[in-house]
């Protein structure tokens, strides 16, 4: 079936919007795009591998008006202008104002098409969702902050922050019993559409909030986010129409079926039962649930529980997909079997955002990496270029009985050390060759009057980066 | 699935609606032997004992069953649309975190919140419809309970059951899961006890401040309401007063509910 949509003026769009939450699409009459740029896209006539649906006109104080639209496939749109006069004029520069930021979002610029009249397009796969400089799925994330208001009476226990998911660490008010906790401080990240992109960072460095506010589920403190360029705070609808999410830990319905759990997931999204149940199957199918689909998900293993959230959050197909530690627990040849899935999903097109604190994981699976820590962008680069970046050598960890920074000055004398650092009762070096300088640094820290309790090696990694950046270790 | 990566189209905010409608509805049947045992049974036990038994022993009179059935159905009422929306809400914001898959529909959250409160009046409803013809087979004939009451006692029955769900969707995002056995101690046993379920709210002159303490009581309006329309030869409040003081209180509660979802809901 074919739907056309049209774009109507401020006035008809706000009431069309209005009435649509009623299941109410009025008839609104079609304009034709007459300031379309004729060099770049020759015909008058668009038709491009999806349609445009205006969800909303906004007209803010400033009285300038905001278009959004999303696309579907396989479906025809004509935008046209009204025949003449004023309002023709003030349509036609609100649509000038917009075009580039339309181009961008459809990425007609690199996949746009020409057919005739009333003729129905299917893009070919691969060309529309990797177009370059399409933002249909760019994630942003600007200045972000958040900070959690913890009630009274509650304080910080252990290592914990009382945050979601544990994210963020530093307490901004009195030391004893920290009121506000600081989960995100001025996070900036920019992902662009199709990208395969990860969040590394130990337990409390804030990814879980970072998830969630792009999920829609957290409110930021300040700052902005977006998905596709929507905003998650002032459309979270318009975002949750956009993504899908694996959480950290699986939260399937459990009175339903697996195969039920995903088909009523689909339902809310509007995909009728029928078609449902077919993607639903398919999905069970791909994923190795097949013959499990009438199993009370508490029947499924945990391996098979996670699958079967990465395959609810695929069932609306959406454009983006976050995962917040889906690995945590899973034994590894599930993990494998997952990152698997993760790795087909991407080549699909779908920009993915993994949250993870497994260093191979990250370095793995993703295009691009951050490192945070404590709320903050610690690094941003390839798994291969942070490599890179990380002090030379072998990362030598020695544990000792006390401060050792008492032994420092001894251990400087040990040759073949490139760095040499005392963290508390860590004595903490990089060397060219770690087995070498392991025996002068047990006598250095002798000589010094303290004895080594236990040694680490660590080749460069991700991990040895982040330990030269926090002093600390991701699993921590 | 489809070959390329589009946004899905907007949904209108009924669709989901109806979606998340048809989740419950497909969850209440699949559980409906557990409903029936966790809302009808202890209402049915009552009318078995207040109803049956006592009058027979010489206890009670023998006009004290028909003056039970409206606090009864009220009870019955009060049990299941409470228990509906606040059970499975303190379990799903405090440990289980199902009800996530929801929070991710393409509607405004508050929704999901509107529809459990619906959700809640419809097996409130359904508790009451239960408990009516088996309270009637065990006291025998109550002379107003005829069709021609059916409009006034399904008014109140719906009145109160979205009181009770309101009051259920505050319980079950204000309460953490540890205080869930008190949520029935402190809070539904003195409800049910001073409900004015098991006599009249006139009755209450003998103390005149738990007369008007016990106002804020939802209970205390679908009894008298109900009590106003199977037995109005017993004292009882007028029936307006009954529908203001419901709809007040299913308008109160339900804002103060859905904000404190909100809240909950946004981490």
């Amino acid at each position: 079936m074919q739907i056309r949509y049209a774009l109507a003026t401020a006035s008809t769009c706000s009431l069309s919007r209005a009435m649509s939450l009623f299941g109410v699409f009025p008839k609104v009459r079609p304009y034709s795009l007459l300031n379309w740029d004729a060099e770049r896209y020759p015909t008058r006539r668009l038709a491009m591998p999806a349609s445009i649906i205006v969800d909303s006109i906004r007209r803010p104080a400033s009285r300038s008006s905001t278009y959004r639209w999303s696309s579907f496939p396989g479906q025809v749109s004509e935008i046209e202008m009204p025949g003449s006069g004023a309002r023709r004029t003030a349509l036609r520069q609100r649509l000038q104002v917009r075009e580039e930021m339309m181009a961008q979002t459809l990425g007609i610029g690199a996949a746009a098409v020409s057919v005739g009249e009333g003729e129905r397009v299917s893009p070919a796969p691969g060309t529309v969702h990797r177009s370059p400089g399409e933002g249909l799925a760019r994630i942003e994330t600007r200045a972000l902050r958040k900070v959690y208001v913890l009630p009274r009476g509650r304080r910080r226990r252990g290592g914990s922050n009382g945050a979601p998911g544990g994210g963020g660490p530093a307490p901004v008010a009195g030391a004893e019993a920290p009121r506000e906790i600081v989960a995100l401080e001025g996070l900036d990240l920019d992902v662009p559409s199709g990208e395969f992109f990860g969040l590394l960072g130990p337990n409390g460095a804030g990814k879980t909030t970072t998830i969630g506010i792009l999920t829609t589920r957290v409110r930021p403190t300040s700052g902005g986010a977006s998905v596709g360029g929507v905003s998650v705070v002032e459309d979270p609808v318009g975002v949750r129409r956009r993504i899908g999410v694996v959480p950290q830990r699986p939260n399937p319905d459990r009175v339903l079926t697996a195969l039920e759990n995903l088909v009523y997931h689909a339902t809310y999204f509007g995909i009728g039962l029928g078609e449902a149940m077919t993607r639903a199957r398919a999905l069970l199918d791909r994923f190795g649930l097949g013959q499990r689909g009438d199993a009370k998900v508490d029947q499924l293993s945990g391996g098979q529980q996670q699958r079967l959230m990465v395959a609810r959050a695929l069932i609306h197909d959406p454009i983006a997909l976050f995962l917040d530690e889906p690995t945590v627990g899973l034994d590894p040849q599930a993990r494998l079997d997952l990152w698997d899935i993760l790795r087909t999903l991407h080549a699909e097109g779908r920009t993915i955002v993994l949250t993870t604190h497994y260093m191979e994981e990250a370095d793995r699976l993703c295009e691009r990496l951050a490192i945070v820590d404590r709320g903050r962008l610690l690094a941003l680069d390839t798994p291969a270029a942070l490599k890179s970046r990380a002090p030379g050598g072998t990362l030598v960890e020695l544990m000792l009985d006390g401060d050792a920074g008492e032994v420092l000055a001894a251990a400087g004398e040990v040759t073949g050390m490139i760095r040499l650092e005392a963290d508390g009762a860590v004595l903490r070096g990089w060397a060219e060759r770690g087995g070498e300088v392991i025996p002068p640094l047990i006598k250095a820290a002798e000589s010094g009057g303290r004895a080594v309790r236990d040694i680490h090696l660590a080749p460069p990694s991700l991990e040895t980066l982040f330990v030269s950046m926090t002093g600390r270790k991701l699993g921590e | 699935m489809s070959a390329a990566l589009v946004v899905r189209p907007p949904v209108p905010a009924l669709r989901v609606f109806a979606a998340l409608l048809r989740r419950d509805a497909h969850a209440a049947v699949r559980e409906l032997p557990f409903f029936l045992v966790r809302t009808v049974l202890q209402p049915i036990l009552f009318v078995v004992v207040f109803g049956y038994l006592m009058p027979r022993m010489g206890f009670v009179s023998r006009g004290y069953g028909a003056a039970l059935l409206p606090g009864i159905l009220a009870i019955s009422m009060t049990l299941s649309s409470i228990q509906a929306v606040a059970l499975p809400m303190v379990a799903d914001f405090g440990w289980t975190k199902e009800i996530e898959d929801r929070l991710l529909a393409p509607a405004p959250i508050r929704l999901v919140a509107l529809e459990k409160m619906v959700s809640g009046l419809i097996q409130g409803v359904i508790a009451a419809a239960f408990v009516l013809p088996v309270a009637r087979l065990i006291m025998g004939p109550i002379p107003a309970l005829n069709f021609s009451h059916a409009g006034d006692i399904a008014a109140v029955a719906i009145l109160g059951a979205a009181a009770f769900s309101a009051l259920g969707l505050l319980m079950g995002t204000a309460i953490n899961p540890q205080q869930i056995g008190l949520m029935f101690s402190v809070i539904i046993a003195p409800m049910i006890f001073l409900g004015c379920a098991y006599y009249p709210w006139k009755g209450l002159d003998a103390v005149p401040v738990l007369k008007y303490v016990v106002l804020i009581n939802p209970l205390v309006y679908v009894s008298e309401g109900l009590r106003g329309v199977l037995t109005p030869s017993l004292p009882h409040m007028p029936l307006a007063a009954v529908v203001v003081a419901l709809v007040v209180m299913t308008v109160g509660f339900g804002l103060v509910g859905l904000r404190s979802f909100e809240r909950r809901a946004l981490g």
